[in-house]
């Protein structure tokens, strides 16, 4: 039960994270540039909790922040290029290779490309491509920034070793509970 | 920690690749595309002014100067507009929400 709850301040915070970005004014560099500071949530629950509960971080957010900002045509775009990305990102921290800031920049990169994917389909050409080299290399650049943040997050917050089994040690979060 | 630098430096090699497919050359025609069908085929060489209005939304497309923009939408995202002229071989303008796509081609 306490997973939960810590479960959706994380999502709220993810949440959050959605609205202060659409807030920032950044300049335009490519169609569907964006810093993904949402991910920060996502990166870290993956490291600090579960696949399984970036997964419903994830697919949360998708879901609320298409409902209250953007709508069911904004929402395929996020929840595919997400669930390529956390995928992909599943499969490098499973090897064990890799830290947690280029596993970022690897689901950074895979998010725009899913995306491309999508509009793709979508649109039934294949010329979006075209934006893959500017959209790639900003992916894997907003990665390892997102990659970095959640990596101090995880150093700072990191009290007890989440144990899967039975009923985990949380340390408190924020408190006042 | 080498690994990791090995891994950035193949995704940034990877999403550089399409590079060595882009001609450099301008083209002269503009394929507009709505919904996956060819809609209308601009000459670049003409100035011209073009609004496609449908049930998804309207755009308002200018050829000038041998370039082509969207000047006008009232999509939420104004991607399309912010996206500016374009007018080499191969680049694109799209307008998702309106399901609008503009290609430039040469003319064969």
């Amino acid at each position: 039960m306490r997973r939960y709850v810590i479960l959706s301040q994380i999502v709220a915070f993810s949440l959050a994270l959605f609205l202060l970005e659409s807030m920032i004014p950044l300049p335009f560099m490519a169609p569907g540039a964006k810093l993904g500071l949402s991910q920060i949530a996502t990166v870290f629950t993956l490291y600090y909790f579960s696949s399984r509960d970036a997964f419903i971080v994830l697919t949360a957010r998708a879901v609320l922040s298409s409902f209250f900002f953007g709508g069911p045509g904004v929402f395929v775009y996020s929840i595919i290029g997400g669930l390529i990305s956390l995928c992909g990102m599943i499969i490098l921290k499973r090897t064990g290779k890799f830290s947690c800031v280029s596993v970022s920049a690897t689901g950074g990169f895979l998010h725009n490309l899913g995306q491309l994917f999508v509009a793709s389909i979508f649109m039934e050409s294949a010329k979006f491509f075209y934006y893959l080299p500017i959209l790639g290399v900003i992916g894997v650049a907003t990665g390892i920034v997102i990659g970095f943040i959640a990596n101090e997050l995880l150093k700072k917050i990191k009290l007890t070793k989440f144990d899967n089994s039975g009923t985990p040690p949380y340390p408190p979060l924020g408190g006042g509970q | 920690m080498r690994k990791d630098i090995l891994l950035i430096l193949s995704l940034i090699t990877l999403s550089l690749a399409p590079i060595l497919f882009l001609s450099d050359s301008k083209g002269n025609i503009a394929e507009i595309t709505v919904d996956g069908k060819i809609y209308k085929t601009l000459n670049l060489d003409k100035n011209a002014e073009l609004t496609i209005k449908n049930e998804y939304g309207e755009n308002k497309i200018v050829v000038e100067n041998k370039k082509i923009f969207v000047e006008t939408a009232n999509c939420k995202d104004g991607v399309c507009v912010k996206t500016g002229a374009i007018s080499k071989s191969g680049e694109i303008i799209a307008c998702l929400p309106h399901r609008l796509l503009i290609e430039i081609k040469e003319n064969e």
